[in-house]
C-alpha cells in the first residue's frame, strides 16, 4: 500500500488519528521522564556504601543516674563489646552512617581557601581506633588512628568540637576534591567553625554517609578520633557473617545492666536503618512506576479501540480489496503501518514534550539532564507497544471475508 | 427531558457493554490517579491555622555570609533568608513592642524519668518557648493553661505537657500540680493540652513539617539553666567559632524560631521597619553582610518559602493529571467511534424532528453518566489505593510508637475529606463533559439524511 | 474459461442448513457474456461469490481458465482475484477515503506493478469510462453513475479475463444503467469474458446467454446471442 495514499485517506479521519497521536505524546513524555527519575531513585539506593552493612548493628544507651561515669563506662563497654564471641569490631560513635543524621562542618586546606573559595562541607563522624573495623572500611593510603590519640568525651557537642583532635581520616572522595594533586596523607585540613588544622592522616576508599542523590553530600565525611560527649552511648558494632542475630540478641540482654544508672534505648541492625534511609526513594519509585504501567496501559487501550473502530467501519472496504486481490498480510500491514505513523507523529511530538518536562525535572530534583538514550528507548518502547496493541485488531481485520464485499446491506 | 435522555443514554450504554465498560474503567482509573494524588497533595497543602492568616507572621534576616552557597550543601532558593534565626537577633525581636504577642523558641529532646516503676525512662521532644506560644497558635487546654511572661526570664519549673504525655505518665486524669522529671530536674504541671496536631507543624518545619508538636513545652530561659542543646543548629558564617555551649548565645549560630503576631497591616509595616533597621544597625556593627533581606511572612508563605508540600507530591499531581488527560483523550475517541457507529440511529432521529441541540444534549449525557459512573468507581478505587498507599507507606514505624497521635497523622495523608469527594464528583463530571463535548457535537453536525441512505 | 461440476454451497448455523448451490455445474466460454437471474435468496450471489473465489465451496470442481482452484491457499486465491478477475459491486465498493485515481490503483498496487506502468493503465482506464478528469475526486463528490464508471475502470485496469459483476445498475436509474450496460457490453466486444448477476430481465437479454436459477440450481439458460470474436479454440455454445 502506497504511503501517500494512506496518509491522505488517514488525514479525511484524523480526528481518531490525532487523539491516539495526543495520548501516544503525552505517554511518552510521562512515562521517560518518569523511567530516568526511577532509575535515578533506585540507582541512588543501589549505589555502594563502603561499609559491610550486613553484618553490623548499632546500640543506644541512656544514662539516667546523675552520678554516672560516662568515660568509665564507654570503656567498660568497648572492652566487653569487643570480647564478645563473633564480634569482629567495635566503636563509638557520634551517630551511625546510613541515616539522616548529621554533624556538618565546612572543611579547606587553609582559612584563605575557605575565605575566597568557600569550604567544601562535610559530615562529621567521631570515630576511634576500631572504627574503620567495626564498619569495614577499606584504607587505601595512610593509617589508622592510634588509641593514644583518641580524645576524651567533652562536656557537650560543641566543646566537643572545640576539642577537635590533630588528626582526621578523610574519603577518597574529599581527597580528590581538596588535594587534586593526589596524596593527601600528610596535609593539614582546616576545620571552620572550629578554626584549626588537623593532619590527614588515612583515605578510606568509599564511605557514603547518607543514601543521597548528591555525591558531594553522600561521600564527603570525615572521620575525627574521639570520644562524643555522653551521657549517653553509642556503639557500632560490627559481627562475623551470620552472627549478627544473635550477638544483638545477647547485648539487648546483657550490655546495659553491666553498668548501673543507665538503659539500652535502642538496638538495631544497620541494615534496617540503611533501608530506612532509602525508603523514601524507593517508594515514590514505587508510586511514579504504578502510574507509568497505568499510563502505558491505557494507551494500549486507545491504540486498540481506535484500530478495533477502524476494522468495524471499514469491514465493507476490507472486503473489497480483499476481493479485488489483496492477501491477508496486506491488510495486516496496512493496519501496522496506518498505526505505526499515528504512534511515530505521537512519538515525535512526545519527544519535544519529553525534552521539556525533562529540563523542568532536572532543575526540580538538581538531576543531569535526560539522557538522549532514554528518549530512544522510550520511542523504542512505544513502537513495541503500538504493535502490540494493534495486532488484534489488524488480524480481526485480515480474517474479514471477501465475501463481504457482495454483501449488500 | 433529562429523564427522557437518561434513559436514551443507559440503553445506547447497554448496547456495547465491553465498551462502556472499557470507557468507564478508564474514566475510573483517570480519576482514581488524580484523586490519590490530590488528597495526598491537600494533606500537604492545607493551612494549619487560617483564621490567623494575616494576624502570624514568622520572622526571618538574612545573617548569611556573602557569596554563593558554599558546595556540598544543595540548597534550592537561595535567596531566602535561614529560617531560624541566632539569639541576639530573636532576642532583638523579642524586645519590640509593636507584635501583640512574640514568640522565641527552639526544638530539644529530653529525658522523661517516670515515677512509675513499670514505665522506662523516655525520650520526648520538648519545646523550650517564651509564654506567649499557647496563646498565639491557638493551642487548646484540656487542664490549666500557660505561664506568664515573666516565668520566661526566671525560668521557673513549670511544664506544660500534651495530652500523649498525661495519657501516659497519669492515666489521663487531671495531673495539673503534680511534678515530672525532664532532664533530670523536676517541673510543676502548669497545664495540659488537649488533643492538638497543627498539619503541617507550621510553627517549626524542621524535618519536612509533617510531625507531631512537642510532648512537653518549657519556659524560655531553660535553656541556659537546663542547658537543653537545640535539636538543630547551623552555624552560618566563616567567621564563627564554637567552643563551648556559651557559644549558642554568642556566635552566629542559627537555632531560635521566631513568631510575631501583630494587629493589622500597619503594624506589619512598622515592625518590618523595625526588623530592618536593626539589620542596618548591626550592618554598622560589621554583621549582615547581605543586603537588606528580612522576610517578616504570613503562614501561607512560610509553608511556600519551606517547599513544605514537597516536589515528589507536586510531580505526583502532575503525572496523576497527564495521566487523567491520557485518559480522557482515550475516551473521546472511544466515544467517537462509538457515537459515529450509532450515526444512523441519531439520523433516524433527526428526520423524525429532534434538533440539533436534542442530539447533543442526548448524547452529551451519555458521556456524563458515564463520567459519574466512573467517577464512582474511581472514588471506590482511590478509596482502596488510599488504604494501599497508607499500609505500604504511612503507616511505617507506627508500630514502635504507642502514641495514637501518630496513627492519626498517618492517616491523615490519605484521608479523603469531604471537600475532596465534592473535587472527584466534579472532575467526574468535568471528565465526562470534556470527553464528551466533541463527539457529540460531531454527531450534532452529521446532516440527518448522510446515514438514511445506504451507504 | 470457467468450468464448475457438481458445485455445492451449504451455509450451517445452530438451527438451518441452507444449500446456496446444489449440483450446480455451468461452463463459460472465454468472451462470453453470461447473465446470471434468479430471486432473491435463489444462490445467484452465492454463485458469483464463488466464481470469484471470494467464497469457498463444499464440493464439486471448479477450473478456472483450466486451473483447478478447490485446492489453493488463501494468498494463491488472492493472487487470481487480483490477476485474473475483475469485480464490479452492486453498492459500488470504491474506498471512500481514497480519491478515484487511487482507487483504480488499489488492485494494481497489490499486484507490485512498476509505477509507470500503472500510472498509464490508470489513466487508459479512467478514459475508457469517461472519467479522466474526475480522478482526483472523492467517491462522495460523484453521482452514483460516475462511481459505477470508476469502479469498471478499478476493474478493468489490471487486464482481467473475466469480470464479475453484481447487480451493476441495482443502485442506479434507467439512463445510468444503460450507460453501464454499454460499457461492460464494449468491454465484452474487447475479448474480456463477463458474468453478470441480475434480476432484470431485460437487461439479462442483452447477454449472450441468461442462466436462471433457483433454489441454487439451474432452472432454464436462454441464448440469444453468440460470442461476436469468437476464437477459434472455443466452440461457440449452441
Amino acid at each position: 500500500m502506497e504511503i501517500r495514499a494512506l496518509v491522505s485517506a488517514m488525514w479525511r479521519n484524523r480526528t481518531g488519528p490525532i487523539l491516539v497521536a495526543a495520548q501516544v505524546a503525552i505517554t511518552l513524555a510521562v512515562v521517560v521522564n518518569m523511567a530516568y527519575l526511577i532509575q535515578q531513585r533506585l540507582e541512588t539506593a543501589a549505589k555502594p556504601t563502603g561499609i559491610d552493612i550486613n553484618n553490623i548493628f548499632w546500640v543506644h544507651l541512656e544514662a539516667i543516674d546523675p552520678e554516672y561515669n560516662y568515660e568509665a563506662a564507654v570503656r567498660a563497654d568497648l572492652d566487653y563489646l569487643n570480647a564478645l564471641p563473633g564480634v569482629i569490631a567495635a566503636a563509638t560513635s557520634n551517630g551511625t552512617p546510613q541515616a539522616f543524621y548529621a554533624l556538618g562542618l565546612p572543611f579547606a586546606v587553609s582559612p584563605e581557601q575557605l575565605d575566597k573559595e568557600g569550604a567544601h562541607v562535610a559530615r562529621v563522624f567521631m570515630a576511634n581506633e576500631h572504627y574503620l573495623d567495626a564498619l569495614g572500611l577499606e584504607l587505601i593510603a595512610g593509617r589508622n588512628f592510634e588509641s593514644s590519640v583518641v580524645a576524651p568525651p567533652a562536656q557537650d557537642v560543641p566543646s566537643g568540637i572545640a576539642a577537635w583532635a590533630p588528626e582526621v581520616i578523610i574519603t577518597k572522595y574529599m581527597a580528590d576534591k581538596l588535594f587534586p594533586d593526589g596524596n593527601a596523607v600528610g596535609k593539614p585540613l582546616y576545620v571552620g567553625l572550629v578554626n584549626r588544622s588537623s593532619t590527614v592522616v588515612g583515605v578510606v576508599k568509599l564511605l557514603q554517609g547518607a543514601p543521597m542523590p548528591d555525591e558531594q553530600f553522600a561521600l564527603s565525611n570525615v572521620l575525627v578520633p574521639m570520644i562524643p560527649p555522653g551521657p549517653d552511648s553509642f556503639y557500632i558494632v560490627r559481627t562475623e557473617p551470620g552472627r549478627r542475630d544473635a550477638t544483638m540478641a545477647r547485648v539487648e540482654k546483657e550490655l546495659a545492666d553491666r553498668v548501673p544508672g543507665r538503659f539500652l534505648s535502642r538496638i538495631e541492625a544497620l541494615e534496617k536503618t540503611a533501608a530506612q534511609a532509602r525508603f523514601t526513594f524507593r517508594s515514590s519509585a514505587i508510586i511514579l512506576s504504578v502510574i507509568g504501567v497505568f499510563v502505558l496501559a491505557v494507551t494500549l487501550v486507545g491504540i486498540t479501540g481506535l484500530a478495533a473502530f477502524n476494522v468495524t467501519t471499514r469491514t465493507r472496504q476490507l472486503g473489497t480489496r480483499r476481493a479485488i486481490g489483496a492477501r491477508k498480510f496486506h491488510i495486516l500491514r496496512y493496519f501496522i503501518v496506518e498505526n505505526w505513523i499515528i504512534t511515530s507523529v505521537g512519538a515525535l511530538v512526545g519527544c519535544a514534550l519529553a525534552l521539556a518536562a525533562g529540563i523542568k525535572l532536572s532543575t526540580t530534583y538538581a538531576l543531569p539532564r535526560l539522557p538522549l538514550y532514554f528518549l530512544v528507548a522510550g520511542v523504542v518502547a512505544i513502537w513495541i507497544l503500538g504493535l502490540l496493541a494493534v495486532v488484534v485488531p489488524a488480524r480481526r481485520a485480515a480474517s474479514i471475508s471477501p465475501a463481504t464485499a457482495t454483501r449488500t446491506v | 427531558m433529562l429523564l427522557h435522555d437518561t434513559r436514551l443514554a443507559l440503553r445506547s450504554l447497554k448496547r456495547n457493554p465491553i465498551l462502556s465498560l472499557l470507557m468507564i474503567v478508564t474514566i475510573a482509573v483517570g480519576i482514581a490517579a488524580s484523586m490519590i494524588a490530590m488528597t495526598v497533595y491537600s494533606a500537604r497543602a492545607g493551612h494549619p491555622i487560617p483564621w490567623k492568616e494575616d494576624k502570624l507572621f514568622a520572622v526571618t534576616m538574612d545573617t548569611r555570609d556573602e557569596g554563593p552557597p558554599p558546595p556540598g550543601l544543595p540548597l534550592r532558593n537561595y535567596e531566602y533568608p535561614p529560617f531560624t534565626l541566632g539569639y541576639q537577633d530573636a532576642m532583638a525581636v523579642y524586645r519590640s513592642d509593636i507584635p501583640r504577642r512574640s514568640v522565641v523558641m527552639y526544638r530539644t529532646g529530653q529525658l522523661v524519668m517516670p515515677e512509675r516503676a513499670n514505665i522506662k525512662p523516655f525520650y520526648v521532644p520538648v519545646r523550650v518557648t517564651t509564654a506567649d506560644f499557647f496563646a498565639m497558635f491557638d493551642v487548646p487546654f484540656r487542664y490549666g493553661g500557660g505561664w506568664p511572661r515573666a516565668a520566661d526570664t526566671t525560668a521557673e519549673p513549670v511544664v506544660v505537657i500534651s495530652k500523649y504525655l498525661n495519657d501516659k505518665l497519669f492515666g489521663g486524669v487531671n495531673s495539673l500540680g503534680r511534678e515530672i522529671t525532664l532532664g533530670g530536674r523536676q517541673f510543676k504541671i502548669i497545664g495540659v493540652l488537649d488533643a492538638w496536631m497543627p498539619h503541617p507543624r507550621f510553627y517549626d518545619l524542621s524535618g519536612g513539617g509533617f510531625d507531631l508538636p512537642e510532648d512537653a513545652f518549657v519556659p524560655f530561659e531553660w535553656v541556659r539553666a537546663g542547658k537543653m542543646f537545640p535539636q538543630s543548629i547551623s552555624c552560618v558564617r566563616r567567621t564563627s567559632r564554637v567552643v563551648n555551649f556559651e557559644s549558642l548565645f554568642t556566635e552566629e549560630c542559627l537555632w531560635l524560631q521566631s513568631w510575631v503576631e501583630l494587629a493589622d497591616s500597619a503594624a506589619h509595616a512598622r515592625f518590618q521597619d523595625y526588623v530592618d533597621n536593626y539589620v542596618r544597625d548591626q550592618k554598622q556593627r560589621g554583621r549582615m553582610p547581605r543586603p537588606l533581606n528580612n522576610r517578616i511572612v504570613n503562614v501561607s508563605t512560610w509553608l511556600d518559602m519551606n517547599n513544605v508540600v514537597g516536589d515528589d507530591t507536586r510531580m505526583q499531581v502532575i503525572v496523576a493529571v497527564a495521566f487523567l488527560v491520557v485518559c480522557v483523550l482515550n475516551t473521546v475517541g472511544l466515544i467517537l467511534a462509538k457515537f459515529l457507529s450509532a450515526a444512523p440511529i441519531a439520523g433516524l432521529r433527526r428526520a423524525l424532528g429532534a434538533t440539533r441541540l436534542d442530539i447533543v444534549r442526548q448524547h452529551l449525557t451519555e458521556v456524563v453518566i458515564m463520567g459519574l459512573i466512573g467517577g464512582a468507581l474511581g472514588l471506590i478505587l482511590s478509596f482502596g489505593g488510599l488504604r494501599l498507599l497508607h499500609a505500604l507507606i504511612f503507616s511505617r514505624g507506627l508500630e514502635t510508637s504507642d502514641n495514637p497521635a501518630r496513627l492519626t497523622l498517618a492517616q491523615s495523608f490519605t484521608h479523603m475529606d469531604f471537600s475532596m469527594l465534592l473535587l472527584a464528583v466534579v472532575l467526574s463530571v468535568l471528565t465526562g463533559i470534556l470527553a464528551g463535548i466533541y463527539p457529540a457535537w460531531r454527531i450534532g453536525r452529521l446532516a440527518p439524511a448522510t446515514f438514511l441512505k445506504t451507504q | 474459461m470457467i468450468e464448475m461440476n457438481n458445485i455445492s454451497k451449504v451455509f450451517r448455523t445452530d438451527v438451518v442448513e441452507t444449500h446456496a448451490l446444489r449440483a450446480f455445474s455451468l461452463r463459460v466460454e472465454p468472451g462470453e457474456f453470461v447473465a446470471i437471474t434468479g430471486h432473491s435468496g435463489s444462490g445467484k450471489t452465492t454463485f458469483l461469490n464463488v466464481a470469484g473465489l471470494l467464497e469457498e465451496f463444499d464440493g464439486g470442481t471448479y477450473h478456472l481458465e483450466g486451473q483447478d482452484v478447490s485446492r489453493l491457499s488463501d494468498n494463491e486465491r488472492s493472487r487470481i482475484r487480483n490477476e485474473k478477475i475483475g469485480f464490479i459491486f452492486q453498492g459500488f465498493n470504491l474506498i471512500p477515503d481514497l480519491n478515484i485515481y487511487d482507487n483504480v490503483d488499489a488492485p494494481l498496487h497489490y499486484r507490485r506493478m512498476p509505477a509507470a506502468e500503472r500510472h498509464k493503465r490508470i489513466t487508459a482506464a479512467l478514459e475508457r469510462v469517461g472519467l479522466s478528469s474526475r480522478m482526483k475526486h472523492l467517491p462522495s463528490q460523484l453521482s452514483g453513475g460516475q462511481q459505477q464508471r470508476a469502479a469498471i475502470a478499478r476493474a478493468i485496469c489490471g487486464s482481467p479475463r473475466v469480470i464479475l459483476a453484481d447487480e451493476p445498475t441495482g443502485n442506479l436509474d434507467t439512463t445510468m444503467s444503460e450507460q453501464i450496460m454499454e460499457l461492460l457490453q464494449s468491454i465484452n466486444a474487447g475479448g474480456t469474458t463477463i458474468l453478470m448477476v441480475t434480476h432484470n430481465p431485460e437487461l439479462a437479454q442483452r447477454a449472450h446467454r441468461q442462466v436462471h436459477i433457483v433454489d441454487g440450481r439451474i432452472d432454464q439458460i436462454h441464448h440469444f446471442g453468440t460470442v461476436q470474436r469468437a476464437s477459434a479454440a472455443a466452440g461457440a455454445s449452441a
